[in-house]
C-alpha cells in the first residue's frame, strides 16, 4: 500500500477510529501490531511472515542476552548473522547471481537455477537497522530489553515507519509504546500540516520532476550538460520524495500519539559534507555514527599500535560511508557514492574544516555553500546513474560541445527544476521570517492542497527509498 | 485551532474564487460533469482516405502495428488494398472511436477490420486515455459519446474521485491546468533563449529520446512498467471486463456494417516462454477466443507462435526490421484462408 493511494487512507481511517476506541494500552499495541502486519503483507503476505520470524528471533536473543549475560557475544553474533544474512541475501543476491551461475557452470554444475531473480522485501534495510540498533544497545547494557513480544514487534513493524523510516532508536519509540496513550486534539493540529506538506512534496514536486530525470538517465550517453541538468533535477526529486515520505510518516505517527524523529533539516544548506550528513536522513546518520563511526574511531584511538593522526581522521568516515553506500543498494554506483562522501568528509577534516564551520563573512558562506552544493549534485549524479560504466563513459568522452537538441532539453530540465523548487524555497523563507501560524502560511497550505488535487493520479510511482 | 481555521478559510476562499472564475469567464455550470468534455470537432482523415481510395482492409493498432507489419507487402500478398492506422500510444478506446466516428461514416466501409493488440488490451477501456493520450481521444470523440465517458473514465474512478470531479473545481480541471502549466514550463526557456518554440522543442525531444538513443535495459523496464496495468487480476478477468469494455461495441458496429472483424493477438517478450505466463493470462486468452468466435469474429493468436523468435524483437514489444518482414509473411499466410 502506498501512502498516496486511496486504499491506504481508507485503511488508516479505520485503524485510527478503532485504535483510539481502545482504552487499554496493551490492546492498543496489539491492534496496531496487527494493522502493521496487515499493511506490510498487503501485497505479498509471505513478507509479513519473514518479518515475524526475524522479529521473534531477535526478541528471544535479546531476552537470552539479558538472562545469560555471559553469553552475550554468542547471542549478539547470532543476531548479526540472522539480520545481516537476510539483508545480504535479499539485497545482494541478484548482484552476484550472474557470477555465481558462471562459477557453477565452470565447476560442472548447471548454473541456470542460480539466475532466478530474488525479490527485495520493501523496507528490509530500514527495519533491519532498527533491530540491529536494539540488539547492540542491549548487548552493550545501555538498554533494558523489553519483556513484551508485542511491544518489541510493534517497535520493529510500526507501519508509518516500516518501509522507509525514520529509523527511530528504541530509546525514542519504545517508551512511547510502553506508555499509556490517550487521544489529544493537539495530535491532529500537529499532524495535518505534515501530512499536507508530505503529500505536496511527493505528489506535486517529486513525481513531476521524476519524468525529466528518468528521460535523461535513460539516454545511452547524454552530454555532460544534460547529465548536470539531470543531476540537478534529481537533487530536487530525491529531497522532495524522501522528505515528503518522512513528513507523511511523522504525521501518521502523530495521529496515533507517537512523536518520531525529524529526518531532514534543510540538507542543501549544508556548508560541509559532515554538515550535510547531519541534515540528510538524520536517523541513518546517527545510526551509522553510533554503531560504525564511533566504534572504529575508538578502536583506532585506544589501540596499542600508534596509528598516524591522518588515518584516525580518515578511516572512520571512509568505512562508515562505504557501509552507507552498501546499505543504499547493491550496485557499484551506491558503493562509489558512499566512498565519495567518505573521501569528501576526510578531505575536509584533513584540511581543518570542521562540520559546524561558520565562515566569517556572507561572501565566504556563499562560496562554501556553492562548493558544497556542487559536491552534493555531483554525488547524486553518481547515485542515480544506471551503472558505473554509463557514468564513466560520459566522463571519458568529455562531450562539452552540445548539439541544439541537448541544449533544448537541458533548458527544459532547468526550467522544471526552478519551477518545482520554488515552493520549497518559499516555504523555507516563510518558516524563517514569518510566524508559523501566520495567514500567509495558511494560504500556502491551502494552495498546496489545491496543487495536490490537480496533480494526484490514481496510480503513483513509489517512493525512491521504498526498495532500500 | 486558530491556524486550522485560517487554513480552512483560505481553502474555502480559494475554491470560491476558482468557482467564480469558471462560472463568469468559462461559463461552466456547477456541479461539473464527471469525466472530460469533448467537442464535436472530429478528425475525418481516415474517412476521407476511404472515400477516395476504397481500401478493402483496415489495420488498426498502436506502435506494435507500426513496427510489426509492412502493409504494402501485406496488401500485395493478400491482393487487398490496405489502410494502415498505426497510432503509437493508442489503446482499444481510441480504436473504438476511430471505427465509430470516422471509418464507419465513409461511403463504402472496408470489408475487413484487423485489430492488433496484446494480451488484455481489448478489454482495458481505461488504458491510454488520460494525460497526454487525452488529446488523441479528443480528436475522435464527440460530445454525444456518453458511453466513452462512462467506460473509459467514470468506471475507472472510485466514488471519491467522482465526487471530487463534480464538486471540487481544481480536481475537475486538473488535466487542463497541468497541460497549461506544462506548456509554459516546457516551452518558455527554449523559446526565449534558443528561439526554439513549441514545434522545435517537440522535435528536439522526439529526436533526442528516440529509441536508438535509449539504454535498452531501461527502455525495456519502462515498457514493462507501462504495461503492468494489463496483467493485474482484475484486467485478466475476461468475463468481468468484457461487458465494461468497448469490445462488444466494436463487434456490434462491425456486424451492423457487414465488416469482418479479425483480432490479432501479438507476441511480446514480457513472458518469453509460454511456461512463464501466469495461469490467469492463459485462461483470459481462452475466454477471449471463445467470445470472439461466438460473435463471428476471427481470432488469430501469435502470442506463442514458434516461428516468431526472440531475436526478431527490438524491445519487449516491437519487432526489429527482420521481425517486421517475418511477421508480415506469417500474417499474410494466416489471414489468407479467412478472406472471401
Amino acid at each position: 500500500m502506498s501512502f498516496t493511494g486511496l486504499a491506504f487512507w481508507v485503511f488508516f481511517a479505520f485503524v485510527l477510529i478503532v485504535y483510539w476506541s481502545i482504552r487499554e494500552r496493551r490492546w492498543q499495541n496489539a491492534f496496531l501490531l496487527l494493522a502493521s502486519y496487515l499493511f506490510y503483507g498487503w501485497v505479498t503476505p509471505w513478507l509479513a511472515f519473514l518479518l515475524g520470524i526475524s522479529t521473534l528471533a531477535d526478541f528471544l536473543l535479546s531476552r537470552s542476552m539479558h538472562e545469560k549475560p555471559a553469553r552475550t557475544r554468542l547471542f549478539m553474533g547470532l543476531s548479526l548473522l540472522i539480520n545481516l544474512g537476510v539483508l545480504a541475501f535479499f539485497k545482494y543476491y541478484n548482484f552476484f547471481s550472474l557470477d555465481l551461475a558462471k562459477l557453477a557452470d565452470t565447476l560442472g554444475f548447471g548454473g541456470d537455477f542460480l539466475l532466478v531473480k530474488v525479490f527485495l522485501p520493501a523496507g528490509l534495510s530500514f527495519f533491519t537497522l532498527k533491530k540491529l540498533g536494539y540488539m547492540i544497545d542491549v548487548s552493550r547494557g545501555t538498554l533494558q530489553p523489553t519483556s513484551t513480544l508485542v511491544d518489541f514487534a510493534l517497535y520493529v513493524a510500526f507501519f508509518p515507519q516500516i518501509v522507509a523510516g525514520p529509523i527511530d532508536r528504541p530509546q525514542k519509540l519504545l517508551p512511547q509504546i510502553e506508555s499509556q496513550r490517550k487521544w489529544n486534539t493537539q495530535y491532529f493540529f500537529n499532524s495535518w500540516p505534515l501530512l499536507i506538506m508530505g503529500l505536496f512534496k511527493k505528489v506535486v514536486i517529486a513525481d513531476s520532476v521524476k519524468v525529466i530525470v528518468d528521460h535523461i538517465y535513460s539516454l545511452n550517453q547524454p552530454t555532460l550538460l544534460l547529465l548536470s541538468m539531470g543531476a540537478l533535477a534529481f537533487t530536487l526529486q530525491i529531497l522532495a520524495d524522501f522528505s515528503g515520505y518522512t513528513d507523511i510518516a511523522r504525521g501518521l505517527a502523530l495521529l496515533l500519539g507517537f512523536d518520531t524523529t525529524e529526518n531532514f533539516n534543510f540538507p542543501y544548506l549544508a556548508l560541509t559534507p559532515g554538515d550535510f550528513w547531519n541534515r540528510w536522513h538524520i536517523t541513518l546518520s546517527i545510526w551509522l555514527r553510533d554503531y560504525i563511526f564511533f566504534p572504529i574511531r575508538r578502536e583506532l584511538m585506544r589501540s596499542r599500535i600508534k596509528f598516524p593522526q591522518w588515518l584516525v581522521l580518515t578511516l572512520p568516515p571512509i568505512v562508515t560511508m562505504f557501509v552507507s553506500g552498501l546499505w543504499h543498494g547493491a550496485g557499484w554506483t551506491y558503493i562509489v557514492w558512499g566512498l565519495y562522501y567518505g573521501v569528501l568528509i576526510s578531505a575536509y577534516q584533513l584540511i581543518g574544516i570542521r562540520n559546524d564551520v561558520k565562515p566569517k563573512s556572507y561572501i565566504m558562506t556563499g562560496v562554501a555553500w556553492a562548493i558544497m552544493f556542487c559536491f552534493i549534485v555531483f554525488g547524486w549524479a553518481i547515485f542515480r546513474a544506471p551503472s558505473l560504466n554509463w557514468l564513466l563513459n560520459i566522463f571519458w568522452s568529455l562531450q562539452f560541445n552540445t548539439k541544439p537538441d541537448e541544449n533544448t532539453i537541458a533548458l527544459i530540465a532547468l526550467a522544471i527544476t526552478i519551477f518545482y523548487s520554488t515552493p520549497l524555497i518559499i516555504k523555507m523563507l516563510a518558516d524563517r521570517y514569518l510566524a508559523r501560524d501566520s495567514f500567509l502560511h495558511a494560504v500556502y497550505y491551502a494552495l498546496a492542497v489545491l496543487a495536490i488535487a490537480v496533480y494526484i493520479n490514481s496510480s503513483s510511482p513509489d517512493f525512491i527509498y521504498f526498495k532500500f | 485551532m486558530k491556524f486550522l481555521l485560517k487554513f480552512l478559510s483560505a481553502l474555502i476562499l480559494l475554491n470560491i474564487l476558482f468557482y467564480l472564475y469558471l462560472l463568469v469567464y468559462k461559463n461552466i455550470s456547477y456541479p461539473f460533469q464527471a469525466g472530460p468534455q469533448f467537442d464535436d470537432n472530429i478528425r475525418t482523415n481516415y474517412q476521407d482516405y476511404i472515400n477516395e481510395n476504397h481500401p478493402s482492409m483496415v489495420l488498426i493498432g498502436d506502435s506494435m502495428l507500426q513496427r510489426g507489419v509492412n502493409s504494402d507487402k501485406l496488401g500485395q500478398e493478400l491482393n487487398q488494398k490496405i489502410l494502415n492506422i498505426a497510432l503509437p500510444g493508442s489503446g482499444s478506446t481510441l480504436w473504438y472511436l476511430i471505427i465509430k466516428n470516422d471509418i464507419l461514416l465513409a461511403s463504402t466501409p472496408p470489408a475487413y477490420l484487423v485489430l492488433f493488440f496484446r494480451d488484455s488490451e481489448l478489454t482495458a477501456p481505461g488504458l491510454r486515455v488520460q494525460g497526454q493520450y487525452l488529446e488523441q481521444i479528443d480528436e475522435f470523440a464527440a460530445s454525444s459519446d456518453r458511453l466513452l465517458i462512462q467506460r473509459a473514465y467514470i468506471n475507472q474512478m472510485n466514488p471519491m474521485e467522482i465526487m471530487a470531479e463534480k464538486y471540487f473545481p481544481p480536481y475537475s480541471l486538473r488535466w487542463k491546468i497541468r497541460s497549461t502549466l506544462d506548456y509554459y514550463i516546457r516551452y518558455s526557456l527554449p523559446t526565449y533563449i534558443l528561439a526554439c518554440p513549441q514545434t522545435c522543442t517537440n522535435q528536439a525531444m522526439a529526436r533526442l529520446f528516440g529509441e536508438n538513443n535509449l539504454e535498452p535495459k531501461i527502455l525495456s523496464n519502462a515498457i514493462d512498467a507501462g504495461d503492468d496495468f494489463l496483467y493485474t487480476n482484475k484486467a485478466l478477468n475476461f468475463n468481468q471486463q468484457v461487458e465494461i469494455s468497448f469490445l462488444p461495441e466494436i463487434i456490434r458496429l462491425c456486424r451492423e456494417n457487414h465488416i469482418q472483424l479479425i483480432a490479432v493477438q501479438m507476441k511480446t517478450l514480457r513472458f518469453p516462454k509460454a511456461s512463464l505466463e501466469p495461469p490467469t493470462l492463459k485462461s483470459y486468452r481462452v475466454d477471449l477466443k471463445e467470445y470472439l468466435q461466438k460473435n463471428n469474429s476471427i481470432y488469430l493468436d501469435f502470442s506463442n507462435d514458434s516461428y516468431i523468435h526472440n531475436n526478431l524483437f527490438f524491445d519487449p514489444l516491437h519487432f526489429n526490421d527482420e521481425g517486421k518482414e517475418v511477421f508480415t509473411d506469417l500474417l499474410a499466410k494466416t489471414l489468407r484462408p479467412h478472406l472471401r
